[in-house]
């Protein structure tokens, strides 16, 4: 296993340090940008929760972990230069689980402190601030990798993971939850809410509940094992 | 051509033995020059062409075809409920209170069409820098500008079909459930071409926006990303910053985001109350502030895109 760090430590090196960086900076700080913008014009708001889920949980953390998990391994599969890791004698399994870790620290690293920060600029006074920016953390850092597993699975199941995972988000995620609530079981943000009503009941509510932590696990494995076989099976080709 | 321009030089003179030069019979072309005009309108409809993967290999297709069928399923799902509906007694009085309706049907699709622009317009900027083929285009007659103009002109033009595709079946569908069919297309026409306006407006500000992105982003990642950000995220702030009542400043937020504005102009143009995160909070804001802001959005983004064309090493 003395591989996976050295895996871990090319994949960061790959990822942080370019405009991507910035960019991606850049989005982490709209959250906290809109808590300064409230906190300039009011004391702070009553429903944080819900407030940090529709900007955080459905469009920052996944739009976040859709550019570290499909560019932890799809652009060296889409450049080609992933033949260099595939002819080594390296686990499949070891790569996967090394590009999703340093996607989703990544995301978390970034996502997790801009939800915290927001979350205590948008809290009313005598609200119960270490409650709500806990659970939120908690939330926010367990879908960080869950994001970022799925998403790597789709960049390697497709060259079109990056739209693919996108189509996900806004579709399936954002319309038709709405429109048909059963999409709900199947959708990270909705596993998201469980783990923080899970915390703390009092910040937002869930549809699908205590069920979120095992609907997680079982999606966490689950795209981290489709990965794994897909990578194990994937035939090196030119591109098209 | 003269037969004899392909005859050698040597065997003018047959006793050099090394050293001869060979005429191998390189042609200038003589024939008609189409010009700037038929370059920009080649442009222009690869551009459109290529937008819905037409000419393209199959996998270009897949994302521009499951949005296309995508926007088509509201308009078809309404016929079809309609139809139904007047099998139930005493139905038709809900007719009124279905949901989609040509007033909403911009919002309704409004997600599948930012999704066509963050997978489609990449390409149309991207590829022709990533794979550095600007110095083929600029060494022919086509100027920079109308480059740029060509493809944003091609890619404004397949968002406008990709809205207006299942606006008409709507028309159509409508039509055929009246039971005078001519009455039954006279009494759409209005909201028709408020339909067309508004798809217009749509076109040439998300689809100005897109290619400004992705102008200046040629890696096809960061372009989607960013065309996603741009639209989605403006929209989310402001509304959470209107939605909080904050003040009056907060409002004029919403300028900022596009698909915000577009809302406010449908709201204008079918002459409806505007929808979405706009209740109630917006009166303040004026339809005529909409309107600027769309014209001036669509203008900037073609000036802007310009530029960066005018700039870069080709």
């Amino acid at each position: 296993m003395t591989i996976f760090p050295e895996v871990a430590r090319v994949t960061l090196r790959a990822l942080v340090g370019r405009r991507r960086t910035v960019l991606m900076l850049l989005l982490a700080g709209v959250p906290i940008l809109v808590g300064l913008l409230v906190r300039a014009n009011s004391d702070g708001i009553a429903e944080v929760g819900p407030t940090l889920d529709g900007l955080v949980v459905r469009i920052i953390l996944p739009l976040v972990a859709l550019v570290f998990g499909t560019a932890a391994l799809g652009s060296e599969l889409e450049d080609g230069s992933a033949v260099h890791l595939l002819t080594k004698p390296i686990s499949r399994t070891t790569i996967v689980l090394a590009k999703v870790a340093v996607a989703g620290t990544l995301t978390a690293a970034l996502t997790v402190p801009s939800t915290i920060v927001t979350a205590i600029l948008l809290a009313e006074p005598g609200a119960d601030v270490v409650g709500i920016t806990v659970s939120l953390g908690i939330g926010v850092f367990a879908g960080s990798y869950l994001y970022a597993s799925i998403f790597a699975a789709l960049s390697i199941l497709t060259s079109r993971g990056l739209l693919l995972g996108l189509g996900y988000a806004l579709i399936w995620e954002g319309l038709l939850a709405g429109l048909l609530p059963g999409t709900q079981v199947f959708s990270v943000r909705e596993y998201v809410r469980g783990i923080v009503h899970l915390v703390s009941p009092s910040v937002i509510d869930s549809v699908v509940g205590n069920a979120a932590v095992p609907y997680a696990a079982i999606a966490l494995v689950a795209a981290l094992a489709i990965a794994s076989y897909r990578l194990a099976t994937y035939e090196v080709r030119g591109s098209d | 051509m003269t037969a004899d321009a392909t005859v050698p030089v040597i065997a003018a003179t047959p006793a050099a033995e090394t050293g001869s030069i060979y005429d191998i019979g390189y042609r200038k072309y003589e024939g008609p020059r189409l010009g700037r005009a038929h370059a920009i309108r080649s442009l222009f409809s690869h551009s459109l062409r290529s937008s819905f993967g037409i000419g393209r290999g199959g996998r270009a297709k897949i994302a521009p075809i499951t949005l296309g069928v995508l926007v088509c399923i509201p308009a078809l799902a309404i016929v079809a409920a309609q139809a139904l509906i007047r099998q139930i007694p005493g139905g038709q009085g809900f007719e009124g209170q279905l949901p989609v309706r040509f007033d909403t049907y911009a919002s309704t699709i409004g997600i599948f069409v930012v999704l066509f622009c963050a997978a489609q317009a990449p390409d149309l900027f991207g590829r022709d820098q990533r794979h550095s083929l600007l110095s083929l285009y600029f060494s022919r007659a086509l100027r920079r500008e109308d480059y740029v103009l060509a493809r944003m002109a091609g890619f404004a033009v397949a968002i406008f079909i990709l809205q207006m595709l299942p606006q008409v079946l709507l028309f159509v569908g409508q039509a055929l459930l009246a039971t005078d069919v001519l009455q039954g297309m006279i009494d759409n026409l209005h909201p028709m071409a408020a339909a067309i306006a508004q798809a217009a407006l749509t076109a040439g500000l998300l689809g100005g926006l897109s290619m400004a992105v992705s102008a200046f982003t040629p890696r096809r990642a960061y372009a989607v990303a960013g065309i996603i950000a741009l639209f989605i995220i403006p929209s989310i702030v402001a509304g959470i910053v209107v939605g909080l009542g904050s003040a009056d400043v907060g409002r004029w937020l919403v300028l900022l985001s596009p698909t915000s504005v577009l809302d406010g102009t449908n709201a204008f143009l079918f002459d409806t109350p505007r929808i979405g995160q706009f209740q109630g909070y917006l009166d303040a804001v004026p339809d005529i502030a909409f309107l600027v802001t769309a014209a001036g959005g669509i203008a900037g983004s073609i000036a802007i895109t310009i530029r960066r064309f005018k700039g870069l090493t080709a």
